[in-house]
């Protein structure tokens, strides 16, 4: 069973928000513009994720989806001419993009889990460990603590606990995908950024992934990428379009997937384009 | 059976005419490439296979621990110098050159941020790695043991072996870290973590391979070749003992003056069987050493 105790009872009933969208900002993305090489690859894009919700963004492929994504952690400048050419984004409040944001922290409150899971070349506790042990957030946690919450968190404690010193590269995919979770997890981020987490995954595999974010969903904001619409609507309480680098229209994801407003998200829910 | 051939002669269990010409083109491009091959295993196999039977009975422990001795010198005695001397030559080469290399190849392919800089690095790298090593002798007697007055010593040797390890070593390094995957840079970067510890705990395991490949091809090409240490550090006769300052004497430069001054072709094979074996050694233990890195990493 995927869904610790304490996660399940933690969780706050819909029925708190009035309107969601008067709900606390975690994210507020303002007319965020990129480019590539000079190329114009996201133009004016506004959005926003709330507290405890799922935002996902969906719209076809290269329409930017990973590329806001990359920028709402900062780990889109890692990319040699990506440029961030006009807007911002606030993250509780604080500017992303302010002068005097030192990056690597901002990757440290919120994380990242990508497409392809990868184990670096430790043992499965040490890649829990990764980041603990360069920010040093221990916060009076042993080493073993934090390695079986975290892997408790995402489901893989009872999969892996003997075997714990093993590379991780021994894992499956789906596990590994988990370990990264974990990995994330114990960098005690603030909010978690998934880009198509699951499709390198199986369908079981998936699964996990999905129970996982809505046990997650209580303590964390999450923004997942996805191109998997059923996906979106089972998880997700917000929904993003975007197409060609603009957003085209943003709202909860019931009304976005039953009534849109803008006809290129009505031709793309219903599978004429994309 | 003939009748299924005839109605379609094309989609038959025996296959067309053309068909089995292909096939038996594959067989004999198969019967190259294996000749290819097999003249990889040969030609190594039949050169140890040559110098241990002429050198073998020279070969003994007081071979190996003696210095040289008779009349003409050499001719009698042992090679423990020389030995000395590569050895010595050897670590005080990859000592300096290994650090410097590992900090540019590092730099060129984690850093570098100005393509055209890195680019402008790697050509005058790869240029260095093509300089023949007559010429880096010719170099470090000139500026070395002449201009810097070092004279002919085992620094001045030393320095000329980092020179050419210098090149060999940043490529391979170079090398190993760019063919790692970007995901994992991605992955590791986006956790809020420096380069630095990237690299530390990543990177480098990920390229240990290839690095340890790069670590035995640039002492194997060091090692070996007579011409860097000719005029810089090495001296006919030594009684052993070592010193910066001090000249050594070199199993490639033995190998030399024993077989161009005609003075022992038998002790010649020897010395040649113990610089091959001991390129062996160090190959195989390295071969070794990647294997247990790998393991704990993979
Ligand atoms: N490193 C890069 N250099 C140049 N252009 C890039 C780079 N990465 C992405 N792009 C361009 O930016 C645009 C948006 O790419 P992005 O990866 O954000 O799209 P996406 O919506 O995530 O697509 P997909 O669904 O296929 O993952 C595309 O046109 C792509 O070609
Ligand atoms: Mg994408």
């Amino acid at each position: 069973m995927i869904v610790p105790m304490e996660m399940t009872c933690s969780y706050a009933p819909e029925g708190d928000h009035e309107d969601p969208a008067d709900g606390p900002r975690i994210f507020d993305v303002r007319d965020l513009s990129v480019t590539f090489n000079g190329r114009s690859v996201l133009r004016g894009v506004n959005a926003m994720a709330l507290d405890r919700q799922v935002l996902a963004i969906v719209g076809p492929s290269g329409s930017g989806k990973s590329t806001l994504l990359r920028t709402m952690n900062r780990t889109l400048e890692l990319t040699l001419d990506a440029r961030v050419t006009s807007g911002d984004i606030h993250f509780k409040g604080e500017r992303l993009y302010g002068n005097g944001t030192d990056p690597r922290l901002v990757r440290k409150r919120i994380c990242m889990v990508h497409q392809k899971p990868v184990a670096f070349p430790m043992s499965i506790g040490e890649n829990v460990l990764f980041g603990v042990r360069f920010h040093k957030n221990w916060n009076g946690r042993t080493k073993d603590e934090i390695i079986r919450s975290c892997l408790d968190r995402v489901g893989l404690w009872n999969e892996v606990k003997d075997r714990l010193s093993d590379p991780a590269s021994r894992l499956s995919v789906g596990q590994l995908q988990r370990l990264c979770i974990a990995r994330a997890l114990a960098n005690d981020p603030e909010a978690i950024l998934m880009d198509e987490p699951c499709s390198a995954l199986d369908p079981v595999s998936t699964a996990r992934i999905e129970e996982l974010i809505l046990a997650m969903k209580p303590q964390l904001p999450i923004v997942i990428v996805t191109h998997n619409l059923a996906q979106a609507r089972r998880i997700s309480d917000q929904s993003l379009f975007l197409y060609d680098g603009q957003s085209l229209e943003q709202d909860t994801t019931e009304r976005i997937f039953t009534h849109p407003k803008n006809g290129r998200v009505r031709d793309f829910i219903t599978g004429k384009v994309g | 059976m003939h009748n299924a051939a005839v109605l379609s002669p094309t989609a038959n269990m025996t296959g067309s005419e053309t068909y089995r010409l292909s096939v038996l083109r594959d067989r004999l491009w198969r019967a190259a490439l294996w000749f290819c091959g097999f003249i990889g295993f040969l030609l190594p196999v039949s050169i140890i296979s040559y110098l241990v039977f002429e050198g073998i009975h020279r070969v003994s422990w007081s071979f190996l621990v003696d210095y040289p001795k008779g009349t003409p010198l050499g001719t009698q005695g042992g090679i423990w110098p020389a030995v000395e001397g590569s050895l010595a030559l050897a670590s005080i080469g990859l000592l300096v050159a290994f650090p410097l290399a590992l900090g540019g190849g590092l730099y060129l392919s984690e850093y570098g941020r100005s393509q055209r800089f890195n680019e402008t690095v790697r050509f005058l790298v790869e240029c260095l790695a093509a300089v023949p090593s007559i010429i880096y002798g010719l170099f470090g007697y000139a500026f070395l043991v002449v201009f810097l007055k070092f004279g002919i010593s085992l620094i001045a040797g030393g320095l000329v072996l980092a020179l050419i390890m210098f090149p060999i070593l940043l490529i391979a390094i170079q090398e190993s870290l760019r063919s790692i995957d970007d995901a994992y840079r991605e992955m590791g970067l986006s956790l809020g973590v420096t380069r630095f510890y990237l690299i530390r705990r990543v990177l480098l395991r990920k390229a240990w391979r290839g690095i340890v490949a790069g670590i035995v091809l640039a002492v194997g090409h060091a090692v070996g070749s007579a011409a860097p240490v000719l005029f810089t550090a090495s001296i006919y006769f030594s009684k052993g003992g070592l010193g910066l300052d001090r000249p050594v004497m070199t199993l490639p430069t033995h190998l030399y003056n024993l077989v161009s001054e005609a003075i022992s072709f038998d002790q010649a094979f020897g010395t040649a069987l113990v610089l091959i074996a001991g390129l062996l050694i160090f190959n195989a233990s390295a071969t070794l050493l990647r294997r247990l890195g790998g393991g704990s990493a993979q």
